[in-house]
C-alpha cells in the first residue's frame, strides 16, 4: 500500500508540475515552455559571432533580391521590381519586429484581451467604440481599389506572411513566449489598422469636454481670456505675411446656438493620447548652408518605446531609391529622402475630432433625434474573444455622426448624455498612396501631388530638393468649420451643427522658398489670423519660437549645426518665467537649502543640460505654482484643463489681479507673491526629499527626470532607464521622462549629399540581440550615424553581410 | 551487503543519470520540452534496480543538461539576453543565477518524472528486489 501511495503521489506531483510548466498562470509564463533551452527564451539568444540572416528560397518572388545589411543592421534592399521590393520589406521587417507589428495592430483593433485576458477588456471595448477598426476597414477598401497602393500593401503582406510561415514555435519572438501566444497571419487590413493607430496617436487628442466644462463653470469670456485662440506672440508655421488662397468661397454657415449649451458637467473622457506627441522639422535653403544646398531636418517626438517605433531601411528598385524611417507593419518610408528630394513630418495638431450629444428615443436605443424627427440607429456587434474567459459582445450604435462611443452602458460621461464621435480618422483615405508617391517624388510638384492623398493624421510636411527648393505644407483633411465649431461639445440633434465640408487641399497652408531662407514647424499654429478658414487645435508656443530664433541667425550652416539645434536644451519657458518669479519673490527668512537653491537658480543659463540641478528646482517650482494657481480646475472626476505654461504666462500678464490667484478653500486671500513663495518652498522641500531618497544618485536633471525607453509589454527587464540626457517637453530636445525625439534625421539630399540619423533603440526587436538598443547611447549624447545611401551593386566597407533571396 | 554491491549501486546512479542526459537531449532537440517527462519515466522504469535515489538522479540529469545547454547558449550570446531576462525574477541580476534557475526548474520536474517511473517498476520487480535485500 505504501508503494502505491508513493506512486500516486509522485505521479500527481509530476502531473501538476507538467500543468504549471505548460500553462500560463497569471502573469507567469508557462515555465517549461519558457525555460526550455531548446524552445524557450534561450533560443532567442543570438550568437554573437555568426550570421543570423541567411539567404532563402522564397517562392513568391518574381526574381532574385539582394539585401545588404550594414554594421547597424539596416537592410539595403535591392530588387528588380516593386512587388519584390515591398515583399522583401515586409519579410525583413517581420524578421526583426514581428511581435511589435502584431501588438500595435491589436491595440488599434481592440484585441489585446485575446492575449492578455479580461483585465484589458475595457480598454479593448474603448478602442472598438472609438471606431478605429471601422475606419480602417473603410480606408482599406480604398487602398485595395488603387492599383499602386494595392500592389504595395499586398506585396508587403505576402512578405510578412512568408516570414511567419517559416517560423517554428522555437523561433517565435521572445514576447510570444513570455505572453504565451502565437503569431497569426498578417493581412493588408492590418497595415490599414496601423495607419489608424498612428492617426489616433496624433489626432486623438482634443479638449471638447474640458472646454465645455470650463465655459459652463466660468463663462465664455473667461475661457477666451485663459485660452486665447490667437495669442499675441504667434510665430506660425507659414511665415506671417504669406498670402493665402481661398478657392472655396462657400463659407460654412454658423448655426443659431449658444455655447456651451445645456449640459451637465462632463466626466473625464477616455484616456487620450498625449498632446505632447509633437515634433520638429525644418529645411534651410542654400543661402543659409555652407554647401549652398538645402538641408532638411526632422525629429518626431513620440513615446519612447522598445522595440522602437521606427525601423530604418533603404528601398531600391527600378524607379525608386529611397532611405529613411519606416513604421513596422506599414510599407514605404515615412520620414526620409531619395536621390532628388527629402521630406519630414510634424503633427499638424489641428482638431479633426468632434463630439456630438445624442438623444435616443427610448431604452432600445434604435432611434435618435435629428431635426425633430426620429432616425434609425445602425448597430454593429463587436465580439471579444477574451483569453481565459467567455466571448463578450458589445453593441456599438452609429448615428450619422459616427460611433456613439459614450453611452450609459459603457463609461458614461454624465448622467444623461450619450455621445457620438465625428472624426476624420473614420473617413476613407489612402495615406499609403501619399507615402508611396512621396518616396518616388522628384520635385516640388510631385510632393504637392503626393501629400494631397494624406488626410489623417494631418501633418506639416517639410520638403527640400536638390534643385534648391524648400517648402512646408500644413496638410491633411481639415474641417471647414464655422467660428468656434469643434471647440466644444456639439448638439447632435440638429443638422445645422454637422460638418459642412472640408478645406480644399489647394487651400491648405503652404509656402515655397520664403524670403527668410528657411521653413520650419514645431506643432505651432499653422497660420496667423489672415488665413480665411477657422480652425482650432492644441498648439506649441515655445519650441517654434526658439527654433525660428536659431534659424534666423544661421549662416554657412553645416549638418553639425543642425544636429546642435535638434539637441538644443534651451528652456525658453524658464527664461521667461524664472526672472518673473524671482522679481516677485518677497523678502523673508530663507532656510539654508532654500538659499542654496536660489543660488543655483540665479546662476542658471536656462539650459536643461543633463548635469545641472537648477533645472530640477525650476521645474518643481513652476509645477507647484501651476497647481496652486489653478486649484479651481481640480473638481473631482470632472473633465477640466489647466492653461499651459504659455497661456498662464500671457494670462497673468494681462490679469495680475485675477480671482483665480486666491485659493478659495482658505480663509486668507492669497496673492501672486505668496503663491510664488509657497511653491518655491514646496519645490525645495521636494528636491531635498528626492536627494534623501536617492542617496546613491547625483542630484542632476538627467537623474531626476529619469528618461526611460520602455518595452511595449511594460516590462522594465527589457527596457532602458536612467538615460543621461537633457531637454524636456516644450524644449527643442523634447526628451522628457517617457517621450522624446523618436527619430532624428539631418539630410542634404543629392548624389553628393550628406545623410545623418539616429533613434533611441536598435534595428532588432529581439532583446537577445546586440542590435536591440545599440543606438541609445549615441542618441542620448546627441550623436548621429552616417546613413549609407547606396546605389545598386555598390560595395561599401560598412556592409557586413549580403543575403540573396531567390524565387 | 557487499562492497561490490554498493559500488555497483553508486555506479548505476551515474549511469542512469548519464543515460537520461543523452537520451533526453536528443529527444528535446526535436520534440517539445515536455518530452523529457516520458523519457525520464521510461529511464526510471527500465534502469537501475538497486538505485535508491531516483529523484536525485533525475534532478541532476536535467539540472546538468538544461544548465549546460543554457550556459553554452549564454556564452555565445555574451549574456546579452540572460542579463535582461533575469530581471523578470527577484534574483541576483546576473547570467549565472538565470542558468542555475533554468537547471533547477528542469531538474525539479525531471526528478519527479524519474521517481514516478522508478516506483512504477517496483510493482513488477518486487520479488527480485526482495531477494537482494
Amino acid at each position: 500500500m505504501g508503494r502505491l501511495l508513493k506512486f500516486v503521489f509522485s505521479l500527481l506531483v509530476t502531473g501538476a508540475l507538467f500543468w504549471v510548466y505548460q500553462h500560463k498562470t497569471g502573469d507567469i509564463p508557462p515555465i517549461g515552455k519558457f525555460f526550455s533551452p531548446a524552445q524557450g527564451f534561450w533560443h532567442n539568444a543570438e550568437k554573437q559571432n555568426s550570421i543570423t540572416y541567411s539567404a532563402a528560397q522564397l517562392k513568391d518572388l518574381k526574381s532574385s533580391v539582394t539585401v545588404q545589411f550594414d554594421d547597424r543592421l539596416v537592410p539595403h534592399i535591392f530588387a528588380k521590381n516593386e512587388e519584390d521590393l515591398y515583399f522583401m520589406q515586409g519579410y525583413i521587417t517581420a524578421q526583426n519586429r514581428l511581435w511589435q507589428m502584431d501588438m500595435q495592430t491589436r491595440v488599434a483593433s481592440g484585441r489585446l484581451s485575446e492575449i492578455i485576458g479580461p483585465k484589458l477588456l475595457e480598454r479593448d471595448r474603448e478602442s472598438r467604440r472609438l471606431g478605429l477598426s471601422w475606419g480602417a476597414s473603410r480606408s482599406h477598401a480604398l487602398m485595395m481599389a488603387n492599383p499602386d497602393s494595392r500592389r504595395v500593401i499586398t506585396s508587403y503582406c505576402n512578405g510578412v506572411n512568408a516570414w511567419i510561415s517559416s517560423l517554428k514555435p522555437a523561433d517565435y519572438p521572445l514576447e510570444y513566449k513570455l505572453l504565451d501566444f502565437e503569431p497569426e497571419a498578417w493581412t493588408t487590413m492590418k497595415s490599414a489598422l496601423l495607419l489608424k493607430y498612428m492617426a489616433n496617436m496624433l489626432t486623438g487628442y482634443e479638449t471638447d469636454f474640458e472646454m465645455t466644462n470650463i465655459a459652463k463653470l466660468y463663462g465664455i469670456e473667461t475661457l477666451n481670456q485663459l485660452f486665447p485662440e490667437f495669442p499675441d506672440s504667434l510665430d506660425p508655421v507659414i511665415p506671417k505675411g504669406t498670402l493665402f488662397s481661398q478657392s472655396d468661397t462657400l463659407l460654412p454657415v454658423s448655426p443659431d446656438t449658444t455655447y456651451p449649451g445645456k449640459f451637465a458637467l462632463l466626466h473625464n473622457p477616455y484616456s487620450r493620447p498625449d498632446p505632447a506627441y509633437g515634433s520638429n522639422n525644418w529645411a534651410i535653403s542654400g543661402s543659409k548652408s555652407a554647401s549652398g544646398k538645402p538641408i532638411l531636418c526632422n525629429d518626431p517626438h513620440l513615446g519612447l518605446n522598445l522595440p522602437s517605433i521606427w525601423y530604418e531601411v533603404q528601398l531600391n528598385a527600378p524607379g525608386i531609391n529611397t532611405y529613411g524611417a519606416t513604421i513596422p507593419g506599414s510599407p514605404c518610408v515615412i520620414s526620409g529622402f531619395n536621390e532628388k528630394v527629402a521630406w519630414g513630418i510634424t503633427n499638424a495638431s489641428t482638431d479633426v475630432k468632434d463630439w456630438y450629444t445624442v438623444t435616443f428615443k427610448d431604452k432600445s436605443k434604435s432611434q435618435y433625434l435629428m431635426d425633430s424627427a426620429w432616425k434609425p440607429v445602425r448597430k454593429l456587434i463587436e465580439v471579444f474573444r477574451v483569453r481565459g474567459g467567455d466571448l463578450v459582445f458589445d453593441t456599438i450604435r452609429f448615428t450619422e455622426h459616427g460611433p456613439v462611443a459614450y453611452e450609459e452602458s459603457f463609461n458614461k460621461r454624465s448622467e444623461t448624455v450619450n455621445m457620438a464621435l465625428r472624426w476624420t480618422a473614420h473617413d476613407i483615405s489612402n495615406e499609403m498612396l501619399a507615402i508611396y508617391q512621396l518616396n518616388k517624388a522628384e520635385n516640388h510638384a510631385d510632393y504637392i501631388a503626393a501629400t494631397n492623398h494624406f488626410d489623417c493624421p494631418g501633418q506639416n510636411f517639410v520638403f527640400a530638393a536638390t534643385n534648391g527648393d524648400i517648402a512646408i505644407r500644413h496638410n491633411g483633411k481639415f474641417v471647414k468649420r464655422w467660428n468656434q465649431q469643434g471647440r466644444f461639445l456639439l448638439d447632435g440633434t440638429s443638422s445645422s451643427t454637422l460638418w459642412q465640408g472640408f478645406v480644399p487641399d489647394s487651400d491648405n497652408p503652404h509656402v515655397l522658398n520664403p524670403p527668410q531662407g528657411f521653413v520650419s514647424s514645431a506643432n505651432q499654429h499653422p497660420t496667423d489670423q489672415t488665413y480665411p478658414y477657422y480652425y482650432t487645435g492644441s498648439y506649441d508656443y515655445y519650441r517654434n519660437r526658439r527654433l525660428n530664433r536659431l534659424l534666423k541667425d544661421l549662416r554657412e550652416a553645416k549638418p553639425a549645426d543642425m544636429m546642435k539645434i535638434q539637441n538644443d536644451n534651451y528652456n525658453l519657458y524658464a527664461s521667461e518665467w524664472l526672472p518673473y518669479f524671482v522679481a516677485l519673490l518677497p523678502e523673508t527668512q530663507y532656510s539654508t537649502s532654500e538659499k542654496d537653491a536660489m543660488r543655483e537658480l540665479k546662476g542658471w543659463t536656462f539650459f536643461n543640460d543633463p548635469d545641472v540641478s537648477a533645472a530640477i528646482y525650476f521645474q518643481l517650482w513652476i509645477d507647484s505654482f501651476m497647481s496652486k494657481l489653478w486649484d479651481e480646475f481640480k473638481v473631482d472626476q470632472r473633465a477640466l484643463l489647466t492653461p499651459s505654461y504659455f497661456e498662464t504666462w500671457s494670462y497673468l500678464k494681462r490679469f495680475p489681479e485675477s480671482d483665480f490667484i486666491d485659493n478659495k478653500s482658505t480663509t486668507q486671500t492669497e496673492t501672486l507673491p505668496f503663491l510664488i513663495l509657497q511653491s518655491f518652498r514646496d519645490a525645495v522641500k521636494t528636491a531635498d526629499k528626492w536627494q534623501l531618497e536617492n542617496p546613491s544618485k547625483q542630484f542632476t536633471w538627467a537623474n531626476f527626470k529619469n528618461t526611460t525607453v520602455l518595452h511595449l509589454s511594460q516590462q522594465l527587464a527589457f527596457s532602458v532607464s536612467e538615460i543621461q540626457t537633457g531637454g524636456n517637453e516644450d524644449i527643442l530636445n523634447a526628451t522628457s521622462s517617457r517621450k522624446g525625439a523618436s527619430w532624428r534625421m539631418v539630410v542634404s539630399p543629392g548624389s553628393d549629399g550628406e545623410f545623418w540619423g539616429v533613434y533611441p533603440g536598435g534595428q532588432s526587436g529581439n532583446p537577445g540581440s546586440k542590435h536591440y538598443v545599440d543606438f541609445i547611447e549615441q542618441w542620448a549624447k546627441g550623436k548621429y550615424f552616417q546613413l549609407l545611401f547606396l546605389q545598386p551593386g555598390e560595395k561599401h566597407k560598412r556592409i557586413q553581410h549580403v543575403a540573396t533571396y531567390n524565387p | 551487503m557487499s562492497q561490490l554491491t554498493i559500488r555497483k549501486r553508486r555506479a548505476w546512479f551515474w549511469y542512469r543519470m548519464l543515460i537520461c542526459i543523452v537520451v533526453s537531449a536528443a529527444v528535446q532537440y526535436v520534440s517539445p520540452w515536455w518530452s523529457l517527462i516520458p523519457v525520464a519515466m521510461l529511464i526510471g522504469f527500465l534502469t537501475a534496480p538497486k538505485n535508491k535515489s531516483p529523484f536525485l538522479a533525475g534532478f541532476l540529469a536535467m539540472f546538468i543538461l538544461w544548465g549546460a545547454w543554457s550556459f553554452y547558449i549564454d556564452l555565445q550570446n555574451d549574456s546579452i539576453l540572460s542579463e535582461r531576462v533575469i530581471r523578470l525574477f527577484p534574483l541576483p541580476s546576473n547570467a549565472i543565477s538565470l542558468i542555475v534557475l533554468t537547471g533547477f526548474l528542469g531538474g525539479l520536474i525531471n526528478g519527479f518524472a524519474m521517481l514516478t517511473g522508478d516506483i512504477f517498476r517496483r510493482f513488477f520487480l518486487l520479488e527480485e528486489e526482495k531477494y537482494y535485500k
